[in-house]
């Protein structure tokens, strides 16, 4: 035992030694705040005490910066940072090469285009000095905007308290300013596009593609193993739209007046659990094993082993075009509903400095001119986010389908417990093992 | 006789045959996945069961540059591996100094405590700094990924120099110093051209591993710290296979150009951490 | 130690083991007690105590299957690696004509990052990459692509893949510190060559393989990137411990109580398999 004492010893001082002087390493010295930082890594060690991550990110929020704000006559900024939650690789491009350079030529101003994800905001929003924000404009799937509010982040009601400055918002549908996903939004955000899903299908190997969901379903033995599902525990949002939209099909989720019927209360029904049992039916069906996420599916898709699968329209066209799926791919719809995709809102938080407002919001009625949009849905099919149908060249209609016959097979995703059911349980549940 | 000979001359090359079978077969394995995604990169139209891509084109590669932003994530990652370098050699130098030249009561217990790190599933202690980070406001700053690198770098550079300092012969700084050297230029002039290989090879190594760690990386980063294994995993679950072909390719030049230009210098069998008494 | 009062030299050598020291308890030993702390708190709580998540994830059928599949992938891949890297590392020692050429090559799946690796050996043995377009154009008899990606024998080609450098490099440094006198000696007393191979060189060579063996063994078991993209249905234990956390909102404990059963098991695995070994091996 007498032998162990001195190693004893030696963690006992540097334990000591690791307290009481955090700067281990030159590059420690060289970041001041790691400094204090370090220091905190051993007094938690010793209290052991968890305190909410939340509560610690506005402490440390607090604690003052050198930075001074200074009242002087600030000239408008000539650059803002845009951070893009919603758009995939087709729009990412799309964004880069069309849009911000249209925005610096004809307004001269430079946006920083930056890709993030829902949550890093978030945090990072959390993080923020009031008025020192620095991420001037989102771009945001509908959920972020409730889910951004219901963590306490502000943002500026775009309308209709900010019509006179972005006048092109008027033109989107005011249901869609109003509210995403049944949560009121109070007009915290501009639509810029709508996203739907469609079939898609090979067109060599299927000649008369199912019209409603029942008639998939009753011909599901034509296509087996050839239908391309995607994992319910994928990050994309095919992972529940899929599944909901067959669900919606054999149930009702949400009563008369659009509200969410509750799971416990569904689960007791005979439909639901008939539909549920359609559902599990239905991925035996699928080209197997199920892909992790939407590119493994374009991969079965090109290589001919997938036949039939859904997608956003967009998508499916745009690439398509690229080369990236073969041209024999067609679209359409299924009668019961098709999910909508994740429609796209340009959102601005309250906690930026004031002087960029004005530019921001000049950059958003922009992004919802006429002109812009009508880019939008002719290089890249998707839907605008602005009534402005008449303004749209025909041609575009024989490609997508207008937006009338289209609306009424648009299904929003009304219960959100459903969607998280399927989520959660999904990859035991409906995954064929 | 002859003929016996003759025969056991045809089964000798045959053997040499059947060798070189094998060594084709393994390379083949090694680098075919390397070729499938180049010709992927450069493909486009590749549908249903061709051997070739019936259609070149370099455009993914111009994607793979602009929009997912290849130089930036670049810089991130090699500013996270030199900081996570610099780290890991400060902290194994005085270590492996004091664990390769000291006598200290209970040194097996220790190298073993500092090496624990390897024995536990990375994801473990990933868990454990992700929540510490979260509350220290570390996630997403290159010192903070490059610290959690640390964690798996720092063993392995300890490990590595103390082996070094170990082998330094005790004789070679005894007859410096009888030569009437002062101690500064014995360790100028004697020590540090025999340790340097070490360092050098300590450092390789922690570089490679800290360029190659996804786990704790995806723990710890943030939107402005995206490494190179963070963004082929995002790109590989979104968005076209292709583009991530042309940015894996884009990422692979670099890791295989160090390799051929540093095998001559430090064994290359250094990177895999599999050094004797191991 | 050589000089000096003993209380100067301790504490000397005390701040020369203090950056290590304090690397391995700030990065190592505080999160390990972090993740095991808040493996015993209820769910998005910081107060009480509860093995809750232990016993809920133990119990699921599921859990079994998850411990199981994880053992049989880091296994299976640690004895393909083996025999993949014996046979290698033999030809590799008789420094044939480009055996550094082959050297190198052993070496690419440790230098370049898992993901690019993974994405690769999903292209190629994919339903339309090459292997399957060799197999279905060359061996009879089949006409269907064979299913390789996504399948637990596929997985374990991906692991050993990438993995077996450790034990291949570990067995060929062993092979080249070998005497070859004693293998003389044993040809000269007229043994031939299998004979010399088998009685001989393999028995000597065995610790450093098996040294090599560990290595894969624990890259293996706590592999991660490669069943995040490549796994399909088969989820060992460190992507279920992801996916605990990929939750919204995420269920921080949960994930803890599963890492660290999956630590527990690791070390009680290493220790059994050192000591059947009884060899001291990092």
């Amino acid at each position: 035992m007498k032998r162990w004492m001195p190693v004893v010893a030696v963690l006992a001082v540097s334990a000591l030694i690791l307290t009481a002087c955090p700067a281990v390493t030159p590059q420690v010295i060289e970041v001041p705040k790691e400094v204090v930082v370090e220091k905190k890594v051993i007094e938690t060690v010793e209290v052991v005490k968890e305190v909410p991550i939340e509560k610690i990110v506005k402490e440390t929020v607090e604690v003052p910066v050198e930075k001074v704000v200074v009242a002087t006559p600030v000239p408008l900024p000539t650059e803002i940072t845009l951070v893009d939650t919603n758009s995939g690789a087709n729009f990412q491009w799309y964004w880069q090469n069309q849009v911000v350079p249209a925005i610096q030529e004809q307004l001269g101003v430079k946006v920083n285009y930056v890709v993030s994800k829902e949550a890093e905001l978030l945090e990072r929003m959390k993080a923020w000095q009031p008025g020192q924000g620095d991420a001037h404009l989102l771009f945001t799937k509908p959920e972020t905007i409730p889910n951004a509010l219901a963590a306490g982040l502000e943002l500026e009601t775009l309308y209709p308290d900010k019509a006179d400055v972005i006048p092109n918002i008027e033109k989107c549908p005011k249901s869609y300013l109003e509210s995403v996903l049944g949560v009121p939004i109070g007009g915290k955000g501009a639509l810029y596009w709508r996203s739907q899903y469609a079939l898609i299908y090979n067109s060599e190997y299927i000649k008369d593609p199912p019209t409603s969901w029942k008639e998939f379903y009753e011909r599901r033995e034509e296509w087996k193993g050839h239908i391309g599902l995607v994992r319910p525990d994928a990050k994309s949002g095919a992972s529940y739209r899929i599944p909901y939209s067959f669900l919606n099909a054999f149930v009702k989720m949400t009563d008369e007046e659009g509200k969410a019927i509750p799971l416990a209360e569904l689960q007791a029904t005979p439909e639901w659990q008939d539909a549920w049992a359609k559902l599990v039916d239905f991925y035996s069906y699928a080209k197997l094993p199920i892909p992790a996420e939407p590119p493994n599916m374009f991969e079965d898709f090109n290589a001919g082993d997938t036949w039939i699968s859904f997608y956003a329209l967009d998508y499916s066209l745009w690439s398509r075009h690229q080369g990236t799926m073969p041209p024999i791919i067609k679209s359409s719809f299924l009668e019961e509903g098709m999910a909508a995709g994740s429609d796209g809102y340009l959102v601005v938080p309250a906690g930026i400095p004031e002087e960029y407002k004005p530019v921001v919001y000049k950059v958003i009625n922009f992004l919802l001119s006429d002109d812009q949009q009508i880019r939008l849905i002719t290089t890249m099919w998707q839907y605008t986010g602005t009534d402005i149908w008449d303004k749209i060249p025909g041609v575009v209609w024989d490609t997508i389908p207008p937006w009338e016959k289209m609306e009424p097979a648009r299904l929003v995703i009304a219960n959100k417990e459903v969607a998280d059911y399927i989520k959660e349980v999904g990859p035991e549940a409906l995954v064929p093992k | 006789m002859t003929l016996i000979r003759q025969y056991l001359k045809a089964l000798w090359r045959g053997r040499r045959l059947l060798i070189y079978t094998f060594l084709l077969c393994f390379a083949l394995l090694i680098y075919l996945p390397f070729l499938m995604i180049a010709l992927k990169s450069i493909g486009r139209g590749w549908f249903g069961r061709l051997w070739l891509p019936p259609e070149l084109t370099l455009d993914w590669y111009k994607w793979a540059i602009e929009v997912t932003n290849i130089p930036e994530i670049t810089k991130n990652t090699l500013i996270i591996a030199g900081l996570a370098v610099g780290m890991a050699t400060l902290i194994g130098i005085p270590t492996g100094w004091a664990f390769g030249r000291y006598r200290i009561p209970g040194k097996e217990l220790l190298m073993a405590m500092i090496l624990l790190p390897r024995m536990i599933p990375p994801i473990a202690y990933a868990l454990g700094v992700a929540q510490i980070f979260y509350r220290l406001h570390l996630i997403n700053t290159h010192f903070g990924v490059a610290l959690a690198h640390v964690a798996v770098c720092a063993p392995y550079a300890i490990l590595v120099l103390s082996a070094t300092f170990e082998g330094l012969d005790e004789r070679v700084l005894e007859a410096a110093s009888v030569c009437g050297a002062s101690p500064l230029r014995t360790f100028l002039h004697v020590v540090v051209p025999l340790i340097l290989p070490g360092i050098l090879s300590s450092m390789i190594f922690t570089f490679t591993t800290s360029y190659n760690e996804f786990t704790l990386t995806l723990m710890t980063y943030g939107k402005d710290t995206v490494t190179l294994p963070v963004r082929t995993y995002i790109a590989m679950g979104e968005g076209y296979w292709e583009v991530t072909s042309a940015m894996s390719i884009l990422l692979v030049i670099p890791s295989l150009l160090v390799l051929f230009l540093i095998q001559r210098q430090v064994a290359p069998e250094k990177l895999v951490g599999g050094f004797k008494g191991v | 130690m050589r000089r000096g009062s003993p209380i100067r030299s301790t504490l000397i050598t005390l701040l020369m083991l203090s950056p290590g020291l304090a690397s391995f308890f700030g990065l190592f030993f505080y999160p390990m007690l972090v993740t095991i702390v808040r493996s015993l708190r209820p769910e998005g709580q910081q107060v009480g105590w509860t093995l809750q998540h232990y016993i809920t994830f133990l119990r699921e059928p599921r859990a079994r299957e998850v411990i199981i599949l994880t053992f049989v992938l880091s296994i299976a891949s640690t004895l393909c690696s083996m025999l993949l890297s014996l046979p290698l590392c033999l030809v590799l020692r008789q420094k044939l004509r480009g055996h550094r050429f082959f050297r190198l090559t052993m070496l690419i799946p440790r230098v370049v990052p898992g993901l690019i690796g993974a994405l690769g050996l999903l292209l190629l043995f994919g339903s339309r990459g090459w292997v399957n377009l060799f197999l279905m154009q060359v061996v009879p008899f089949i006409n269907e692509p064979v299913r390789i990606n996504y399948t637990v024998p596929g997985l374990i080609l991906f692991y050993t893949w990438l993995y077996f450098p450790f034990t291949s490099v570990t067995t060929l440094s062993t092979l080249e510190s070998l005497d070859p006198a004693i293998e003389e000696a044993a040809s000269v007393s007229g043994a031939n060559r299998w004979q010399v191979l088998r009685h001989v060189v393999i028995p000597l060579i065995m610790p450093g393989i098996l040294a090599g063996s560990v290595l894969t063994f624990m890259a293996a078991f706590g592999a991660f990137s490669i069943p995040l993209v490549a796994g399909g249905n088969y989820r060992p234990l460190a992507v279920e411990i992801y996916r605990q956390i990929d939750f919204t909102p995420a269920r921080w404990s949960a994930a803890c109580a599963r890492a660290m059963i999956m630590a527990a098991l690791q070390v009680g695995f290493l220790t059994v398999y050192m000591r059947v070994l009884r060899r001291p091996v990092a």
